[in-house]
């Protein structure tokens, strides 16, 4: 199964949000949508929910305009809530019903779900009684009802202890490991890059890049060397380098400082001019960039 | 359908299962009960009561002393009162001397027939003893005065009591007959409608308040969550008074026969098949017409704290529906009873007054009826668009125009 969203754009009166963005997903493999505080990540998840609807372009699954209500879709939305005063298995069945099951089928799920998450004890307490971790624990519990083919989650970590977070990636691994479409939204670039295969950066309504994650970095590393020397600062390295090969470009980092040679200056060029001067290697190798440098570097490029 | 069917189910439940709910509902049941029940209750206690107090009525006779004027008058009222000699005093000084020792409550000086002076010592707020004793000598003068006449006290009633044989036919509806019952129903359907109208608004404010619209709208369509959702709070409000109603009404069967038969009279005169099907038909649908009103405007907050000035227009209407029908008690077929009536939003109330207090012609009868429906179904369906549109629209403060415009353009869709 392939989504593709395709040229959708949103506006709310003038203002438009979503500047005719495209990028795949793949049944399968965990697709992070990654981007800053109102960059259209949560407006592009609602337009796929069909809560808002797009001024432009659509979504498709395989070729085919999305009828969100044909499939089993998990959704938890960035703006959590549940009924704070109705009993948690009671509404999570409710949740279940309304989304296709039958009641036993709902009781089923439910029961599952909430024994999965530990918390089996709660299941006749009222939600608003819940410390917010398991309150959490619940919200999550419902996307993962009825065994959906197709799983959005808008910022799922947030709020999440270690441990908890933990038990989630493991749930979201299952997801993917039996093929099912999984999409979500984090500030978190170290659990997108724990989990996901797939990545898409969004940036004030537009798509900045999307793909394969592994092929972003290698594409991003490439021609990259990282380099730091015993008892000199990264700026004075930098300075030296420079002044040695003109068309070498430095990039500051915190692990050391990053080399851009362009093409046109070898590792050997490098290392035999690090020799010449006598300089001890603290730390040298081929740069390969985070998700989180990778983040930066997009997003500080369009600033 | 079958969504209808699972939003209805939760919501009636969760309606009807909380605790406040029940108790309010079981406290207001008895009431209905014991306050209809209260002629047949007093009844009993009254009974007992008077036959006390014929026992004990030792009113003019207890710590009470008289002077007479005459010997034959003295033989007279100690016939009357059974007097003991303790009762007399030969003259106004020893009685006042014996009210001063306060071995008197209080003392009658007689002189003349119809003459008699009172005194006491202490007067409290209930004492009325020269009243009783005034009530006495006017029966005993007017005896004498019949008598005069060769009349008695019971030829005097004969002679007032007479009245004419005439027969009353209503040909229509008498006002006075069924304006007891109409105003009761009437308040019933106000309360029914405030209640439950603030009810629904606060239910789905509470869902946005919560942030669980979200979930609900992209779990299924709006249809089938505010239909569902105003049938169960329109139920739940219909149990809650019918459970009222007949504990009432089973009150009243208990007790009817203690009820005057006048107020019997006024209670089931209306009680024709026709009037009831007129009731009920305009209540309930003027009933879920402002359920659906209620339900739009809790949608178009964020906050429950905003449902009271959110809904305040609505209350306005219906009160204004509400003072319409207290006017057509003195005037049930003038020009602002027909047209009130035929405007869904009064004819709620002002329709089934009418239809109580006189006849209405059939053609505004069905007319009322097809615009109630017509109007019902206008916005059950505007407020589901704009439930759907107020489903997010979070915090901006907003008015009853912008929301319809907005509520009501097109959306785009995606296409193949």
């Amino acid at each position: 199964m392939q989504l593709e969203v395709r040229g959708v754009t949103k506006r709310f009166g003038d203002k438009e949000v979503l500047h005719g963005i495209n990028f795949t997903v793949q049944s399968g493999r965990a697709m992070g949508f990654l981007g800053r505080n109102g960059a259209g990540k949560s407006t592009t998840i609602r337009c796929l929910m069909d809560v808002f609807h797009q001024d432009e372009g659509g979504f498709y699954i395989d070729g085919q305009p999305l009828d969100i209500t044909k499939y089993r879709v998990g959704y938890l939305p960035e703006e959590r809530g549940m009924y704070q005063k109705h009993t948690v298995l009671e509404q999570l069945v409710y949740f279940a019903q309304l989304r296709g099951a039958t009641r036993a089928q709902a009781l089923a799920t439910a029961n599952y779900w909430v024994d999965y998450f530990e918390l089996g004890e709660y299941k006749k307490k009222k939600l608003e009684t819940l410390s917010k971790g398991n309150q959490q624990k619940i919200q999550i519990a419902q996307s993962f009802l009825n065994e959906p083919d197709i799983l959005i989650l808008d910022e799922p970590f947030s709020g999440l202890d270690p441990v908890n977070a933990q038990v989630f990636k493991d749930t979201i691994a299952r997801f993917v490991s039996e093929g099912k479409l999984v999409i979500f939204s984090s500030h978190q670039m170290n659990y997108v890059e724990e989990i996901c295969d797939d990545v898409t950066l969004i940036h004030q309504g537009n798509i900045l890049l999307t793909g394969d994650l592994e092929q972003i970095k290698r594409e991003l590393g490439q021609n990259k060397l990282q380099l730091r020397i015993e008892g000199m600062d990264d700026e004075a390295l930098a300075d030296a380098l420079r002044a040695a090969f003109p068309d070498i470009i430095t990039l500051p980092h915190e692990d050391g400082l990053i080399l851009d040679t362009q093409s046109r200056v070898t590792q050997q060029q490098v290392l035999d001019h690090v020799n010449r001067q006598g300089w001890t290697i603290h730390h040298y190798g081929l740069y390969t960039p985070s998700l989180n440098d990778i983040f930066i570097a997009k997003v500080g490029e369009q600033a | 359908m079958r969504d209808f069917g699972i939003v209805f189910k939760y919501e009636l439940r969760q309606q009807l299962g909380k605790r406040t709910v029940q108790v309010t509902t079981l406290i207001l049941v008895l009431i209905a009960l014991a306050a209809t029940s209260f002629p047949r209750i007093s009844a009993m206690f009254s009974s007992d009561k008077d036959g006390q107090a014929a026992q004990a009525d030792t009113t003019l006779t207890q710590d009470v002393g008289y002077v007479f004027a005459d010997d034959a008058q003295r033989q007279a009222y100690t016939d009357l009162l059974g007097l003991q000699e303790g009762n007399h005093y030969a003259a106004r000084d020893d009685l006042v001397a014996a009210l001063k020792e306060k071995a008197l409550k209080v003392g009658f000086v007689f002189t003349g027939d119809t003459s008699f002076e009172t005194i006491y010592q202490d007067k409290g707020m209930e004492d009325r003893y020269e009243s009783v004793l005034s009530q006495l000598v006017s029966q005993r003068h007017k005896d004498a005065l019949l008598a005069d006449k060769g009349l008695t006290t019971e030829d005097l009633a004969a002679i007032e009591a007479f009245a004419p044989d005439t027969t009353t036919i209503v040909m229509g509806k008498n006002t006075e007959n069924n304006i007891l019952l109409s105003m009761v129903l009437m308040v019933m359907v106000y309360m029914l409608v405030l209640i439950y109208g603030n009810t629904t608004s606060t239910m789905i404010a509470r869902e946005k308040d919560s942030k669980a619209m979200e979930l609900l709208i992209t779990s299924t369509k709006p249809t089938p969550l505010i239909l569902g959702k105003v049938a169960a709070a329109g139920v739940s409000g219909i149990v809650q008074f019918g459970l009222i109603v007949v504990a009432a009404l089973g009150g009243f069967l208990f007790s009817q026969d203690y009820y005057s038969p006048m107020v019997r009279q006024m209670l089931l005169g209306s009680l024709s098949q026709s009037y009831i099907l007129t009731y009920l038909f305009f209540s309930i649908t003027g009933y879920i017409l402002y359920l659906f009103l209620y339900a739009a405007l809790g949608s178009t907050v964020s906050r429950v704290e905003d449902v009271g000035s959110a809904t305040a227009v609505v209350q306005f209407i219906f009160i204004a529906g509400y003072v319409a029908s207290t006017f057509v008690m003195n005037v049930p077929n003038g020009p602002v009873s027909v047209a009130t009536s035929l405007i869904p939003f009064t004819a709620i109330m002002v329709m089934p007054m009418r239809a109580g207090l006189a006849t209405v012609p059939a053609w505004q009868m069905i007319a009322a009826g097809a615009l109630m429906l017509l109007t019902v179904a206008l916005f059950a369906w505007l407020s589901i668009k704009i439930y759907r549109w107020g489903s997010l629209n979070y915090g901006n403060k907003t008015n009853i125009f912008k929301v319809l415009k907005e509520a009501l353009r097109p959306q785009r869709r995606a296409k193949a």
